[in-house]
């Protein structure tokens, strides 16, 4: 039972996480100008600062689980 | 994309001051540098099994670590301060106003779902105002700029903009520049 919580709670963070990137990535695209360099820097960082922090959620619903 | 109209040419792009953006940032990011110390500190420490009413309560529980357990929330934690972060950052940096030699465009997120691009021609400008009060925006100076103009939009700010003087000569300087260039073509 427990461990359903911890991976329904892990998926339901993880959704909301991807939802609320793609709304970002959607307004940096859409409202910004072409030319603009530090768009792409802003958003690598904030791509992979989300990527480490969904893996290392990952890795501590797996520790939990097994 | 926000698109420029033939022969427009940037002239200057303002957001709010930076440091209205680390003030806004200063909460979230202490508490996301505690949080990542605490996990750090839960990796290589031993802590004592769960209280025996949470067990007598959960059974269940048994089967995990407190320490575990501590270490999956904080960073499901982690997550949502991140997205919470960079939501103020997206806020921030997609408040801007830009000048062109043409019109001053000014693109404002207001929630997740709401965006406002609006534009003002430089030929419809009346007069501009500049409002600094307090001790920071005197030190650091950055302040409001108010554009009066003729027309639908009465009034156009630029919010707590570094250098408002500064924006202030700019704009002038392309409003000259496009009213002679009206005057060319009408003669």
């Amino acid at each position: 039972m427990i461990a359903l919580i911890l991976i329904f709670l892990s998926i339901a963070v993880i959704l909301f996480s991807l939802i609320l990137a793609i709304i970002i990535f959607y307004h940096f695209k859409r409202f910004t100008l072409p030319a603009d360099p530090n768009v792409k820097k802003v958003l690598n960082i904030f791509k992979f600062g989300m990527i480490i922090l969904i893996l290392l959620n990952l890795f501590f619903l797996i520790l939990n689980l097994f | 994309m926000i698109t420029l109209r033939e022969n427009e040419k940037i002239y200057l792009i303002k957001r709010r001051h930076p440091l209205i953006l680390r003030l806004e940032l200063l909460p979230g990011v202490f508490i996301f540098f505690v949080t990542l110390v605490l996990i750090a500190i839960l990796l290589f420490v031993r802590l004592p099994s769960l209280p025996e009413w949470l067990i007598k309560f959960a059974p269940s529980l048994l089967k995990f670590e407190i320490r575990e357990l501590l270490l999956f929330s904080l960073s499901l934690f982690l997550l949502i301060l991140w997205q919470a972060i960079w939501l103020v950052i997206t806020n921030y940096y997609l408040d801007s106003w830009i000048v062109t030699n043409k019109r001053t465009i000014h693109t404002e997120l207001r929630g997740l779902f709401s965006r406002i691009v609006s534009s003002v021609p430089h030929d419809r400008i009346q007069d501009i105002t500049i409002d600094i009060h307090g001790i920071l925006p005197t030190v650091l100076h950055f302040g409001d700029l108010h554009i009066q103009t003729a027309g639908e939009f009465r009034e156009f700010i630029f919010r707590q903009i570094p250098d408002p003087y500064k924006t202030k000569e700019v704009i002038f300087e392309a409003r000259r520049e496009l009213r002679k260039a009206l005057k060319k073509e009408e003669a």
